[in-house]
């Protein structure tokens, strides 16, 4: 594959949040696989450096809809997409992006922490060496800084040679968050990260993602309004694979508009 | 209620106790069928060796020339299987691949029984296809093989960077695309090249290794596969999401994830395969011209340790130095592939030791 084949829309915009509020901008999102339809028309913007949660009863399409920022669903064969997105301003489905390129750029971090069977090192180094690092010092640093970010480093730095599969579940779920963050993604995509977590493990990880929040913008699926309500600056809920309501998390949980939304946060949801 | 029977059922007396003795008759009587079971096969693995062992041993010293001879065979039954696995293990794996990796469901689906129906097929009747067939045509087209061997692979790479966007977006089904070109193209090879070189190569004996390669090849490929398409099958689709979101291309998160994580099961399929060439009678001994000569060269004949057995043994009575020598030979064939059986159990339980660990 030419790689010098630079394509002119999104790897010509030097950072993806940049000028503008907006940093992924959804335009009548629909979304099938195979006969079933996943997402029906969902429009919306994520605010750039900012967390936006995503909530909805399971089977809402929240996942789904994640996969098709990084165009994860580009891998299922029988996936087939409608509308448009735009990441800062430009259309990530256009046909002349490179796709591996973009990912790197838009981060995800996946339901169950799901570590590759190598050393806790070579996980965080992954993405990095696929960018073409190969100097050991500036290898060792960027895997430092990134479990720091993760707050992994105490608790691994002794044993970054052992394999990643021994770590804890809370362990492997903040490591496979420094794999993400090591290749220095503009945008961060998590499904539900804190779903395996148990209690003191989820609140360390929403300190945890408090602190990224300052460079990233990080949109987030959960299934716990408390989540939402401790994290995130906007929320978007979903129901049906239809967005109904979006807006500042406070009021949205507070004031909804929409009975639906009031019916689901108030559990009143069937 | 009038008019209803009410009937008790008693809690703790024969009913109840009669059923516990029945069903533990019944645990013990399954208990031994088992047990009887694997004690027959054990026994079946022990008695082997040591018949063998001590149909040679009851009578030492071995004749001369026992040990040369045995070399000999060895020689030819490493060489048939050599050539057999430089075909088998390149195409078993590389489909495995393509089925675990690439193929579309509905493509994956019929390839994968389809391929491993090909291990039912008789080798008598690869044996005869290859002595009746290959090996007329063979004899004078070696020249026609290698080119065919060199130019597939160039010609299929050629196409893929010629039009490489619109096959990455058949990629699923691609291989049936792929059989008329592929068949045109040997067609055309075989009918450009096939007149032109009678003497350019000339192979030592019309029943050589190449033709044993070939069809044995054939035999072993649907193992191959099919071991290595389960390991593949088994490294979890989540390490390839997670690479691939990462920013790695499918074929880097193949080679650096998928592959490492399915080693121990694709050394397994390769160790299989081996086992499987070196213990195959039936071909090897319609195509190999079944000569005794310690000959490296793959266009020369060859004497598989299989193929003496069968064809020694109607003619040697049990005390004589042949039939001892005959049961060496045996001995041999049988260590190798209860070795290469063991290598590649021992490979597959680790790569399951390896799976449930990473199940959190």
């Amino acid at each position: 594959m030419a790689t010098t084949m630079q394509p002119p829309d999104i790897a010509a915009t030097p950072d993806l949040t940049a000028g503008g509020a907006i940093a992924l901008e959804l335009r009548a999102l629909s979304l099938w696989y195979g006969p079933r339809q996943a997402l029906d028309a969902v429009s919306f913007g994520v605010p750039a450096r900012k967390i936006t949660a995503l909530i909805g009863p399971s089977a809402s399409g929240k996942s789904s809809l994640l996969r098709c920022l990084n165009r994860l669903n580009d891998e299922l064969p029988e996936c087939r997409f409608e509308g448009e997105v735009r990441v800062g301003g430009a259309n990530l489905y256009a046909k002349d992006v490179i796709v591996h390129e973009i990912r790197r750029r838009i981060g995800m971090v996946f339901q169950k922490p799901n570590p590759f069977p190598l050393s806790v090192y070579e996980n965080v180094a992954y993405g990095l060496r696929l960018s073409g690092m190969k100097a050991r010092r500036e290898l060792d640093a960027s895997v430092e800084a990134a479990l720091k970010a993760a707050r992994l480093w105490d608790e691994v730095s002794a044993r970054l040679d052992d394999s990643a599969l021994v770590l804890s579940l809370g362990q492997q779920q903040r490591l496979v968050i420094a794999r993400a963050l090591a290749v220095g993604p503009e945008i961060l995509l998590m499904d539900e990260p804190a779903s395996a977590l148990d209690p003191a493990a989820t609140l360390r990880f929403e300190e945890l993602l408090h602190a990224p929040a300052q460079r990233y913008t990080v949109l987030l699926v959960t299934h716990t309004m408390q989540q939402a309500a401790r994290g995130a600056d906007y929320t978007a809920f979903l129901h049906q694979g239809r967005l109904v309501e979006f807006g500042d998390t406070d009021v949205l949980l507070t004031n909804p508009r929409e009975r639906l939304t009031e019916d689901y946060i108030t559990g009143r949801y069937a | 209620m009038p008019g209803i029977p009410v009937t008790y059922t008693p809690l703790l007396t024969g009913v109840r106790t009669t059923s516990v003795a029945a069903r533990r008759r019944r645990e013990r009587a399954g208990n031994a069928l088992v047990l009887t079971g694997a004690a027959v096969v054990l026994m079946a693995l022990l008695v082997i060796p040591l018949f063998l062992g001590a149909s040679i041993l009851a009578w030492l010293p071995l004749p001369d020339g026992a040990w040369s001879r045995l070399g000999i065979l060895f020689a030819g039954s490493a060489k048939a299987a050599i050539c057999a696995l430089v075909l088998a293990v390149p195409l078993g794996l590389a489909a495995a691949i393509f089925s675990a990796q690439f193929a579309a469901p509905g493509f994956r689906n019929w390839f994968k029984p389809g391929l491993e129906v090909l291990e039912a097929i008789p080798t008598v009747v690869l044996g005869l296809v290859a002595f009746a067939t290959l090996a007329p045509w063979l004899k004078v087209n070696v020249v026609t093989l290698l080119a065919l061997i060199v130019a597939m692979p160039a010609l299929l790479l050629a196409a893929g960077f010629a039009f490489g966007g619109a096959f990455r977006r058949q990629a699923g089904w691609l291989p049936l695309w792929l059989v008329p070109t592929l068949f045109a193209l040997v067609v055309a090879i075989v009918a450009v090249l096939s007149p032109h070189q009678t003497d350019a190569i000339v192979p030592r004996s019309p029943w050589n290794a190449v033709l044993v390669g070939l069809a044995l090849g054939l035999a072993a490929i649907p193992m191959i596969f099919s071991v290595a398409e389960d390991a593949l099958m088994q490294v979890p689709s989540t390490h390839l999401q997670a690479a691939l979101a990462l920013g790695a291309t499918r074929w880097q998160a193949i080679r650096s994830i998928v592959l490492p994580a399915a080693r121990p099961g694709l050394v397994a399929a390769c160790a299989l395969g081996a086992s499987r060439c070196l213990g195959e009678t039936m071909i090897v001994l319609m195509a190999s011209g079944n000569t005794p000569i310690g000959d490296a060269n793959p266009l020369a004949g060859l004497r598989s340790i299989s193929a003496e057995l069968a064809l020694g043994l109607p003619e040697a009575a049990p005390p004589s130095g042949a039939y001892r020598m005959l049961m060496l030979a045996a001995l041999v064939l049988f260590a190798l592939t209860f070795a290469l059986n063991l290598l590649a159990e021992r490979a597959r339980s680790h790569l399951r030791r390896a799976r449930s660990a990473a199940l959190p």
